[in-house]
């Protein structure tokens, strides 16, 4: 199938919320996380957000860490 | 990938198939123990994949959303421990009122601000990596300078085309004003034809950024710290008391 539109991709087909949902944005020890919510309700830690070069150092931080 | 859900499922629901958290921390780092060290005065603001602005980019793109980059920007101005500040650039761009917004504040902290672009600081990455007080370049990174234009989009009516026109001379002026660049050459690789496929504008790479004047030296981790650490040392008040 050819569209020929000078409409960008996404305004045709839009893309699916629901993959963006499940990324929330967390806060662990006063550090801000991104974080897939588990289906137990704990979080499994995606992403450290911060400027602080040790917060990355934390283990209990590092990406994949479950969070309860 | 599936298998891999079906195993996360189990971990999921079986508290006892967990991993230990030092198994955990080999599969995620490839490493058991990580170097523990005092904080640092030193903070590190990475733009990394695109700059994500007022349209969200769908999920398999790697973006730095600049609605977590200006809290971070404050919180680096407003912290008395803070006393650098160090930006790691490789962008491909992105939207370019976020990334004018960035590079605006970090142009107006306080603070000694060092760039260090590795990899690609493409668009609108190179008004950030020029925002700082001082910029390097590592000898292999690239930066793509060319026209603004809304991929895909068909321009409509006049006003839109002066819109643009508008939005890239902010783009010019920023880069002209935080960067030794002179506009006519700014404007001249913007608009070179035959360097890019089927494109219009330049693809400046190390040494050759720092020729143009868009960029104060060649360099990597190592020269950014020196530099940093200098800049720290200098904008200390000579009696070592604090002023704020």
């Amino acid at each position: 199938m050819i569209l020929y539109t000078p409409l960008s991709e996404h305004d045709i087909f839009p893309e699916d919320q629901s993959k963006y949902s499940n990324l929330e944005l967390i806060s662990v020890n006063g550090v801000s996380v991104q974080a897939t919510r588990l289906k137990n309700g704990s979080y499994r830690i995606v992403q450290v957000l911060s400027t602080n070069p040790q917060d990355f150092m934390k283990s209990d931080l590092a990406p994949g860490t479950i969070i309860s | 990938m599936d298998k891999d859900k079906d195993t996360q499922k189990q971990d999921e629901q079986d508290p006892s198939s967990q991993p230990s958290s030092l198994v955990q921390k080999i599969q995620q780092l490839g490493q058991s123990n990580v170097a523990q060290a005092p904080d640092s005065n030193i903070h590190v603001l990475s733009i990394i994949g695109q700059v994500e602005g007022h349209v969200t980019l769908p999920p398999q793109n790697k973006t730095t959303k600049y609605e977590h980059l200006i809290p971070q920007i404050i919180a680096v101005e407003q912290n008395p421990k803070i006393e650098g500040l160090i930006v790691i650039l490789n962008t491909v761009g992105g939207d370019v009122e976020a990334g004018l917004a960035v590079s605006e504040m970090i142009a107006s902290i306080s603070k000694p601000t060092v760039s260090i672009v590795l990899g690609g600081g493409h668009s609108i990455g190179v008004p950030i990596a020029v925002s700082t007080d001082f910029s390097f370049i590592a000898p292999t990174a690239t930066m793509t300078i060319h026209p603004i234009r809304l991929t895909g989009l068909v321009i409509g009516v006049p006003q839109t085309f002066e819109y643009l026109d508008k939005m890239q001379d902010r783009v010019i002026n920023f880069v002209t004003n935080h960067s030794n660049i002179k506009e006519e050459k700014f404007k001249e690789l913007m608009f070179e034809k035959g360097n890019l496929t089927r494109d219009i504008g330049t693809n400046v790479i190390g040494e050759d950024a720092v020729k143009y004047g868009l960029i104060n030296e060649v360099g990597g981790v190592q020269e950014a710290m020196v530099k940093l650490n200098g800049l720290i040392e200098a904008n200390k008040p000579e009696d070592g008391k604090f002023v704020q």
